[in-house]
């Protein structure tokens, strides 16, 4: 009795826990979805959904308000989204324009109505429903935009412009939406009166979603209208919407379509497989082609993001944000490097501290984050230091004496240059002399023998017979020169 | 009064044979040869598409954002879709005949009721 009962529990137990984990089934939603390419019809209308104000659908894009001022456009599903109570909504948009801040921003509405023209980012106020807008401009100087924020009203509410509505939103997010190299990837959820929002940075053409917001507890109209708007005021972004894809969402119970319909495993696998095969031939096919006739393979019709972004900004952008990774992957090799250095840092401490302890040599305090290895590679360096300043030395040492020389040379040049006639003149003057010596040496031996015996053989002139001859001879010569010097001043008359 | 009935019930049915003209998948157009080759010019050299590649290259040129599935939208855009040899075409399909059509389209080739159509569930059909 007990054992049953015990059983029961489990069972009950069991499937709460498997209704809780139920996979979640997704269907798609044409009737309430639209996608580039070929967006719009050839007659600018979107099938199932009106559009109007600025609002202009073409093959790419469905853009809500150009990047001119004060306009207002909004596009709104025809049909009841009556599929399901559940639904996820992938978007994907792209707001920018030339200005550092945009303006005013986009809404994304789930609505009891259709919606109108009005002031709420192009759509009309009081509505019913939900509405996230992705708020561009910092009306209430908060410096928080751009932000993702999520309203709920009852139809009762007016949005408050002047404060970014920041009473009244249910949460928010701040998130760089502009300007971004690929499209910005909205995912609205919204499962069991749980409403998640993610959004994807723009910066790859795979979406990378990030949580922005979750809310429990939220009840949305039912059968309500899907809705997109934008508007510009002073300052003017083009909002764009490249996809908006609806999907409904069920439980497993609520499945539509029963398992049993569904192909088995095996052949689905089995044309899978084939499928497979077939695009790798097609790919080499075209690029066998790409390379035979390059001017023939033009811009097609096929679904290229970065196509309908391109302008000279984003390709601007695109280019520093390139340059920006490759200097972040740089960086994180760098960095890379660095715990690895660290890493063999630190066991090289390790067995520099186990080498004293074993080798005995005194532990080194400067040489705590060294290997071995590496402090023999700073000694041998040092060495090799040591030595090249000695060369160094020699040498200065060499320079010095060599300069020395030749200072000195230049001293003695400049001193040779004049003692060279000297020197030879004073060996003349000494040989002369030596002479001189000579000569008089042999004449005093000569006189030696007395006095008298200096003139011996010849009769000596009296002194005043020479003390005359020298008077007459000075007289005579201070009258030539007396004479002459006379005749030339005569000459100068 | 007379008149007036049946011009209505003229127009109703060029209307309908026009618009029913446009299937999906049907053994014609899945192996309307020149349609494919005119989607694939200047993309590869086409001399002749076995069955095979025919069903491929009709599947493929049909899913416009390359996701490997072909959903209601897709679907839309090949039965409304042409190269330029009806210019004038009024307005665009009806939107009731247009689900109506799409609707079929999906009934009849998604298995798994998931609102788009695999290759699996494509080539089953073939």
């Amino acid at each position: 009795m007990t054992s049953t009962r015990v059983l029961l529990v489990l069972l009950i137990v069991i499937n709460v826990i498997r209704a809780q984990n139920n996979p979640v089934f997704k269907k798609f939603e044409y009737k309430h979805s639209f996608r580039a390419p070929n967006l719009a019809q050839r007659d600018g209308s979107i099938p199932f959904w009106i559009v109007s104000g600025d609002a202009i659908a073409s093959g790419e894009q469905l853009r809500l308000a150009p990047s001119m001022r004060s306009r207002k456009g909004i596009a709104w599903n025809k049909r009841a989204f009556v599929e399901s109570e559940n639904f996820q909504v992938d978007i994907a948009l792209k707001i920018g324009g030339q200005g550092r801040v945009g303006a005013d921003g986009l809404g994304i509405w789930y609505t009891s109505q259709l919606g109108a023209l009005g002031p709420v980012f192009g759509a009309n106020d009081f509505w019913t429903g939900m509405g996230l807008f992705m708020d561009s401009f910092d009306n209430d100087g908060q410096k928080n935009n751009p932000q993702v924020s999520l309203m709920l009203n009852d139809g009762t509410r007016s949005y408050d412009h002047h404060t970014d509505g920041s009473q009244q939103i249910l949460s928010s997010c701040q998130r760089d939406f502009r300007n971004k190299p690929y499209p910005v990837r909205v995912r609205i959820e919204y499962m069991k009166n749980v409403l998640t929002v993610h959004v994807d940075d723009g910066m790859q053409p795979t979406p990378r979603y990030e949580l922005c917001m979750r809310a429990e507890n939220i009840f949305l109209p039912r059968n309500g209208y899907f809705g997109v708007s934008a508007a510009t005021g002073g300052l003017a972004d083009d909002h764009d919407i490249l996809d908006f894809s609806v999907f409904s969402l069920f439980n497993e119970q609520q499945k539509p379509v029963p398992a049993a319909e569904q192909i088995p495993q095996q052949e689905k696998q089995k044309y899978d497989e084939e499928f497979e095969r077939q695009m790798k031939e097609y790919e080499q096919e075209r690029s066998k082609f790409k390379e035979q006739h390059p001017d023939k393979v033009k811009e097609d019709d096929e679904y290229d993001p970065s196509k309908y972004y391109e302008d000279a900004t984003a390709r601007e952008l695109r280019l520093i944000y390139e340059s920006q990774n490759a200097i972040h992957q740089v960086m994180q090799n760098m960095d890379q490097r660095l715990a690895q250095i660290q890493q063999a840092q630190l066991s090289g401490a390790g067995a520099a501290a186990a080498v004293p302890q074993t080798g005995g040599v005194p532990p080194v305090s400067g040489g705590a984050g060294f290997s071995q290895p590496e402090k023999n590679e700073v000694i041998t360096s040092l060495r090799d230091l040591t030595q090249s300043v000695r060369d160094m030395k020699q040498y200065v040492n060499e320079i010095f004496t060599k300069t020395y020389n030749i200072d000195q040379k230049i001293q003695q040049g400049g001193g040779g240059a004049a003692g060279g006639v000297d020197s030879s003149m004073h060996q003349k003057v000494d040989s002369l002399l030596n002479e001189l010596r000579t000569v008089r040496a042999t004449q005093v031996q000569t006189s030696g023998p007395g006095g008298s015996a200096n003139c011996p053989n010849v009769s000596c002139v009296s002194s005043t017979i020479f003390m005359l001859i020298i008077i007459v001879q000075s007289a005579i010569i201070i009258g030539v020169v007396f004479v002459r010097s006379k005749q030339d001043k005569a000459k100068f008359y | 009064m007379r008149t007036l009935l049946f011009i209505s019930i003229v127009f109703f049915t060029v209307f309908v044979s026009v618009t029913s003209g446009a299937t999906f998948a049907e053994e014609k157009d899945v192996h309307d040869e020149g349609h494919i080759k005119q989607h694939l010019e200047n993309k590869i050299e086409v001399e002749k598409l076995t069955e095979e590649q025919q069903r491929f290259h009709y599947f493929s040129m049909h899913d416009l954002n390359k996701d490997n599935y072909i959903d209601g939208i897709e679907i839309l855009k090949a039965l409304t879709h042409d190269h330029g040899e009806h210019p004038t075409a009024g307005p665009s399909t009806d939107e009731g005949e247009a689900e109506r059509l799409v609707d079929a389209v999906l009934d009849d080739l998604d298995s798994n009721g998931d609102g788009v159509i695999d290759y699996s569930e494509y080539l089953r059909r073939q």
